[in-house]
């Protein structure tokens, strides 16, 4: 029900959310295709769904993105033995904070990442 | 060779980025995330007191310079983390190198751990002096804590 409202309200006003789905409820209505196969609790059973949302995630070249800039830990390390981090492994990270981002290229980790890409989940 | 316990991620990308941890004797470490090797990940950790871990919290203490101007001697670690495990060895100033450094002007933004929908909240009741009422206000918001009941509180406060 509250779904249903969100997304009248969209249709009506169309700002950023994220509207709290089941899992069972998003996969039998809009029937996604994982890109691998997810692990036991993957994804989550509470998820939100972004509709018209902008997310940025960091880039390892300044204006273009290459399909490495998607790569979570478990497909970058697919030998090693994540035990129960396995489901945060096969994860990646987006921020809704433009700044945020700018902040994290500043961690050792991302010392080669010189981009921030901005994406509009819709 | 310490190990040490998980307290609070603080930064989370992909993985957790920056951790505070404890050892045994209830010293603080803040650790930031360098490196992954194929053992696990590497982080470099500082002793840190408490004040200074809530100036860092707060968005007054640049990273880089809790690594590089530490409180006391002899506090830098490096932590390695594997299956849960943090096993901290001791690292001296000369061979921590630049990969290992965070660049300045890294200031933590408490704000974004009230988007972390992952968060887990606990609720406590705390009993302020009417005194310490703007200091306590500033510390909630710095931390970017829910507080809808404050205001409420604080009123009742100055009644009494």
């Amino acid at each position: 029900m509250f779904q249903r409202f969100c997304v009248y309200l969209r249709s009506i006003i169309r700002l950023p959310m994220l509207i709290p789905y089941k899992i069972v409820d998003y996969i039998s209505e809009y029937k996604p295709e994982w890109t691998c196969v997810m692990p036991v609790g993957c994804p989550p059973e509470d998820v939100l769904v972004p509709s018209e949302h902008p997310f940025f995630r960091l880039a390892k070249q300044a204006n273009t993105y290459t399909p490495d800039d998607f790569k979570s830990y478990a497909e970058s390390d697919p030998n090693r033995n994540w035990g129960q981090m396995l489901p945060f492994a096969v994860g990646l990270s987006l921020v809704e904070s433009e700044a945020k981002a700018r902040r994290n290229l500043k961690l050792p980790m991302f010392r080669g990442y010189k981009g921030i890409l901005n994406m509009l989940a819709l | 060779m310490r190990q040490l316990t998980h307290t609070a991620t603080l930064e989370y990308y992909d993985v957790p980025q920056i951790i505070t941890a404890t050892d045994a004797t209830g010293t603080r470490y803040l650790c930031t995330l360098y490196a992954q090797e194929t053992d696990g990940f590497r982080y470099l950790g500082v002793q840190i007191s408490e004040p200074r871990l809530m100036a860092f919290i707060g968005g007054q203490l640049d990273l880089r310079d809790a690594y590089l101007h530490p409180e006391v001697d002899n506090a830098l670690y490096c932590i390695c983390v594997t299956d849960s495990q943090l096993i901290a060895d001791p690292i001296l100033t000369t061979d921590i190198t630049e990969a290992m450094l965070p660049e300045v002007g890294y200031f933590f933004n408490a704000a974004d751990l009230a988007e972390d929908v992952d968060a887990q909240i606990d609720t406590y009741k705390l009993e302020v002096p009417a005194h310490d009422r703007i200091t306590f206000s500033t510390l909630i918001s710095r931390m970017g804590w829910h507080a809808s009941s404050l205001g409420k509180s604080f009123r009742k406060i100055a009644a009494l």
